[in-house]
């Protein structure tokens, strides 16, 4: 079945290649010392991946160097399943269900015996409110408030995020910037650079920081569609909900440096406990 | 050359983008947990009719119906007597250790010590269980060949001979239970900000252990020490062998009875953001530390 | 060193309460009072002494002792599991899942029981699967803890590498040239 789509998206792909703006021609010249980039934990069994380092000082595309990613970060298997636990976690970890139902001690009522329990020919009963009834109290219904708080196991999130990344990858929708500066502030500038580079309607643009740039922020204070989040903030269900993924450099070193050490983490008693809120 | 991650992300190249309506957990993964209510799952819940099951109205668990239950037949006997009150070391053996060298998980270039074990991440201890640090065991005595300066906290004649056959140094060394929780986790530790404590002196049934030279304890002589060395080499039946001076440095090393960590002298507060070493100026507290 | 060693030790002792003789001793003072008052002067010497000794003869109230045999699941303050202190009398668990314990009548009747017989009793034996599981339902967590005491008995017991089946190490490795 999987192949059958392949072949059928292959001649749309064809159509895409024709409508990507590339422009290979408007590459840096390397004297202005874009350094290439060092991997932490170095990949001994498969490639480095490659990316194009790119600007946002005009609207048009500009290339200005390739950039190396570790493998294990930005290649790492596409669990789908895993992320979507990530996605199911992020939502209810959070999440409180006020549903409430009352039980018979609750329900308004019932605390004398309807009708004596031997003569009248009808069933003994002890309370109108009990669960037979109608109108009774709910046994085992939801309590409120219900809290669905649990902790995914930290080896998912993980996973979870370098799936995510290689997913991004995979699919051409992330991008390297040297620094989120732009030229204006105004809205229809990064709109227009976001459209003619066909980086689809919604992106998530990640700063090492938290304190951003004065002219991304404004612009895109208006634009819904398009965020701003520092690295720390890096989690899955931002990266599915937005269609593109666009990291600083700075950002993207933290990021992988961070992953990577996660990933070959000698002693990870501490990350592996029971969460304690008192303890956090 | 293509494995199957590979060929995932290259088939995702051709697949809609990856986004919250398309996604999905493996087939089986969760299971709905309703409650069933009615005829079909309802009713008993699958306690069947009546009975002290449906009830949860069982007896209690050895209870045989009044005769002299089995878990009281029994004469007493004193099993657990004591097993609060003394000191316990989970085992680390010999073929570990050098296991541990060999996959370059232990340096050999430093001493080694309770830190450095719990550093590789491979073995927990509970100071709160009654756990005073680890014990040397024999096994793999016979193919241990590493030279290396070890500070342990119990071990036996045949691991000594085997540590100093090989040309390394042991020294068996009490660590008291806060000493312990804070080389188990150093980093935590240190985070609290408070003054690196000074180690405690052993209780009284162990301090003949840690002052004997065979045992080639922490407080014991060390010219003592080297006629023990002479004396195992002879009963094993061995050649001690010579050092190398560079090596021997490193092997000399030895910690004072009142340190904890090498190269931290207690009463310093280590700052880790700052990267800063506080050492009191107070004569007072310089004595109480050095006492 | 070892004077200093002494001296701390001697230091950290924890001295004993006996909160019986503070109760006698308040009432006693009041009688020695009384006493003072009522009688002559060599009794007001011995009278501190006498009062204290009849109040101390006095039978002093105390509770029935009751033994509580039920296991209790969630206890009222930590709701944790409790052990019943008959098991851990009378059972040792060694780790590997079985129970052990002394057999009954061992110490009675020993004139009339000949060398072979009072050697058996002597054994400690096994319990079955069964009873097994019912005292490890018995106790909690904290008894099937592993211990590591140095010169412990039973320490070769807790583990049995001599069967394929409930093996824990890996066999070692021997080259086909040493094995016989």
């Amino acid at each position: 079945m999987l192949s059958n789509i392949s072949k059928n998206l292959r001649t749309c792909t064809g159509y895409l290649h024709k409508y990507c703006s590339t422009s290979v021609a408007a590459i840096e010249n390397k004297s202005n010392a874009i350094e290439p980039r060092t991997l932490a934990f170095p990949p001994k069994y498969q490639d480095p991946r490659q990316i194009w380092l790119e600007s946002l000082d005009t609207i048009d595309q500009r290339k200005l160097a390739l950039l190396e990613l570790h493998p294990a970060v930005f290649a790492a298997s596409p669990r789908i399943d895993v992320i979507q636990q990530n996605v199911r976690w992020q939502q209810l970890y959070r999440y409180v269900s006020y549903a409430h139902t009352k039980n018979k001690f609750e329900v308004r009522g019932g605390g004398r015996k309807p009708w004596p329990q031997k003569g009248l020919g009808k069933a003994r009963h002890g309370s109108i409110r009990s669960p037979l009834w109608r109108g009774g109290g709910v046994i085992h219904g939801p309590r409120s408030p219900t809290p669905h708080f649990y902790m995914l196991p930290f080896p998912k999130r993980l996973i979870g995020l370098t799936s995510m990344l290689s997913v991004k990858f995979a699919q051409d929708d992330l991008h390297i910037v040297d620094s989120l500066e732009l030229p204006t502030d105004e809205p229809g500038y990064i709109e227009e650079l976001v459209k003619s580079r066909l980086w689809g309607p919604s992106v998530l643009f990640i700063n090492l920081e938290d304190i951003m740039p004065r002219n991304i922020t404004v612009a895109t204070e208006q634009v819904k569609h398009i965020n701003l989040m520092p690295a720390y903030g890096l989690n899955v269900y931002s990266m599915l909900k937005h269609n593109t993924l666009v990291l600083t450099r700075a950002a993207l070193d933290h990021i992988e440096n961070k992953l990577l050490e996660n990933l070959h983490m000698n002693d990870p008693k501490a990350v592996l406990a029971k969460f304690k809120v008192d303890q956090c | 050359m293509s494995n199957t991650t590979e060929k995932a992300l290259n088939l995702l190249r051709y697949l809609p983008r990856v986004c919250i309506s398309n996604i999905r957990d493996n087939p089986g993964a969760h299971k709905q947990a309703r409650r069933g209510r009615g005829q079909h799952g309802g009713d008993y819940h699958g306690a069947g009719n009546k009975g002290a099951k449906a009830r949860q109205s069982y007896t209690r668990l050895g209870y045989e119906m009044g005769n002299n239950p089995f878990y009281l037949r029994f004469p007493f006997e004193p099993y657990y007597k004591g097993h609060h009150l003394k000191r316990q070391y989970p085992p680390v053996s010999l073929l570990n250790l050098q296991k541990l060298i060999d996959t370059n998980r232990i340096d050999t270039t430093k001493p080694i010590d309770l830190v450095a074990i719990m550093n590789t991440g491979l073995f927990r201890l509970y100071p709160d269980q009654q756990h005073f640090g680890f014990q040397l065991t024999d096994e793999g005595a016979d193919i241990f060949s590493a030279k290396i300066n070890l500070e342990i906290q119990w071990t036996s004649e045949p691991v000594i001979a085997a540590i100093e056959r090989a040309g390394g140094f042991v020294t068996t060394a009490y660590y008291d239970a806060q000493s312990l929780h804070a080389m188990i986790n150093t980093k935590k530790f240190f985070e609290r900000g408070i003054p690196i404590p000074r180690r405690m002196m052993p209780p009284p049934d162990a301090i003949e252990y840690y002052s004997n030279p065979a045992n080639r304890g922490y407080l014991s002589d060390p010219e003592k020490i080297s006629k023990e060395r002479l004396v195992l080499a002879q009963k094993y039946g061995y050649t001690l062998p010579k050092l190398d001076d560079q090596i021997l440095e490193m092997l000399k090393e030895r910690k004072d009875p009142r340190q904890i960590f090498y190269g931290l002298h207690p009463g310093w507060v280590v700052n880790l953001t700052d990267k800063v070493i506080l050492k009191p100026l107070d004569e007072e507290l310089k004595e109480y530390y050095a006492s | 060193m070892f004077r200093n060693i002494l001296c701390s030790f001697s230091r950290l002792a924890i001295a004993t309460r006996t909160p019986q003789s503070n109760v006698f001793k308040n009432t006693s003072d009041n009688l020695v009072k009384q006493i003072t008052v009522r009688n002559f002067s060599l009794l007001n010497i011995q009278a501190p002494l006498a009062a204290p000794k009849l109040l101390e003869n006095a039978p002093k109230p105390q509770p029935a002792a009751t033994s509580t045999r039920t296991v209790t699941k969630f206890s009222i303050r930590k709701g944790k599991r409790k052990s019943v202190k008959a098991v851990l009398k009378r059972f040792y668990r060694l780790q590997w899942g079985i129970w052990i314990r002394t057999k009954a009548g061992r110490n009675k009747k020993l004139w009339k029981k000949n060398p072979p017989q009072k050697r058996r009793l002597r054994q400690h034996v096994f319990c079955n699967s069964t009873q097994s599981h019912m005292l490890d339902k018995m106790v909690g967590p904290y008894w099937r803890k592993p211990r590591y005491f140095i010169d412990d008995p039973y320490q070769p017991y807790h583990v049995r590498n001599e069967f394929e089946r409930s093996r824990v190490t890996p066999k070692p490795y021997i080259p086909p040239e040493d094995r016989i």
